[in-house]
């Protein structure tokens, strides 16, 4: 999605037309959130079971790639060390916008049970910037996609070509 | 064979002296060697038949900081030929001003090549080093790690690669909690 600079008015005709495209590429995005497999620890379990059958997200349009390049959304599932880190920041660099990331379970929250760890990153807000939180050691399934659908309201809400109201 | 039998024999290899053989009855009886002996008796312990330690189970460190500063290398042996096992142990001071000097054991992993990973995780975790290893480097953390973090007067970094290693709302918490 392209950032123009100086964003259309919302009045008149134009800003009528363009809030409606701005309505359609948000629905057509948040429709297809597609996220980057990227389990760290025992929460990368829960990841997969959410892409599973029972609560399956493929019905809400997530579905799994493993190339930071193909996904919208980094779901950070696990303990992130300092070793990690560096790989973590690579990877989030090499998707691309508009870009989100969830960050899942306690440890990725703000260093969970590994509070007082010499390894372990505390949140990985640090390292990259986070957009929604799921509490839980771990979340279940439908935590998870809760924090999906909490992310789907977010990009609802997104104006790229008006300004905000 | 029996400890007590596998303590004899070795009492023939390098001598009595210096030799601290400790059987509590709580745990595995286990030999205190001084390091010097360490190569030479390794060495035989694989190579004796009646011996024939082939497999080295496990090899850790440990810091003790009670009376006396010290480290201990506790390396568990184990023969698959006549299924016997034994523990010894090699005790190291860590004196105050330049304990990395004194440090210092010669390496088995020329002996057992299973010590070859377990020497580099005792390195990296206590900063013990491993004489003759030949690809010596820590083997979990990061190069440019400093300090070794199992090392009982260990102080963590503030700031990591500009990563700050404190949550400021938990430290605040974990304050209250410790009042």
């Amino acid at each position: 999605m392209v950032h123009l600079y100086n964003k259309m008015p919302a009045e008149g005709f134009f800003g009528a037309a363009f809030t409606t495209v701005d309505r359609a590429l948000n629905w057509f995005r948040l429709s297809s959130v597609w996220y980057l497999l990227f389990g760290l620890a025992c929460c990368g379990i829960e990841l997969m079971q959410t892409g599973g059958p029972r609560t399956d997200i493929d019905r809400i349009g997530s579905v799994p790639r493993p190339t930071p390049r193909q996904s919208d959304l980094m779901i950070v599932a696990g303990t992130l060390t300092y070793k990690m880190a560096s790989r973590l920041r690579l990877l989030y660099d090499q998707m691309a916008e508009p870009k989100y990331v969830i960050a899942m379970g306690s440890c990725a929250n703000c260093g969970g049970l590994f509070q007082l760890s010499y390894s372990v990153v505390k949140g990985v807000d640090k390292i990259v910037p986070v957009d929604v939180y799921v509490p839980g050691c771990p979340p279940r399934p439908e935590a998870l996609t809760e924090g999906i659908l909490k992310l789907q309201e977010k990009i609802r809400t997104e104006r790229f070509l008006v300004k905000s109201p | 064979m029996e400890a007590q039998s596998i303590l004899e024999r070795i009492k023939r290899i390098i001598g009595e002296a210096d030799l601290v053989w400790v059987d509590d009855q709580t745990g595995d009886p286990y030999l205190v060697i001084p390091k010097e002996k360490l190569r030479r008796l390794a060495i035989n312990l694989k190579g004796d038949p009646h011996l024939a330690f082939d497999t080295l189970m496990c090899l850790s460190g440990v810091h003790n900081m009670g009376e006396q500063d010290e480290m201990e290398v506790i390396y568990h042996l184990y023969s698959v030929r006549h299924r016997h096992q034994f523990v010894l142990k090699v005790r190291l001071d860590r004196p105050a001003f330049f304990p990395h000097f004194y440090l210092r054991v010669d390496s088995v992993s020329g002996i057992w090549p299973a010590a070859a990973w377990m020497e580099r995780e005792a390195y990296d975790m206590f900063g013990i080093h491993f004489v003759g290893h030949g690809d010596f480097r820590r083997l979990l953390l990061p190069t440019d790690w400093e300090g070794h973090p199992l090392q009982k007067d260990y102080q963590e970094a503030e700031v990591y690669r500009g990563i700050s290693t404190t949550r400021e709302e938990i430290e605040g918490i974990l304050a209250e909690e410790s009042d």
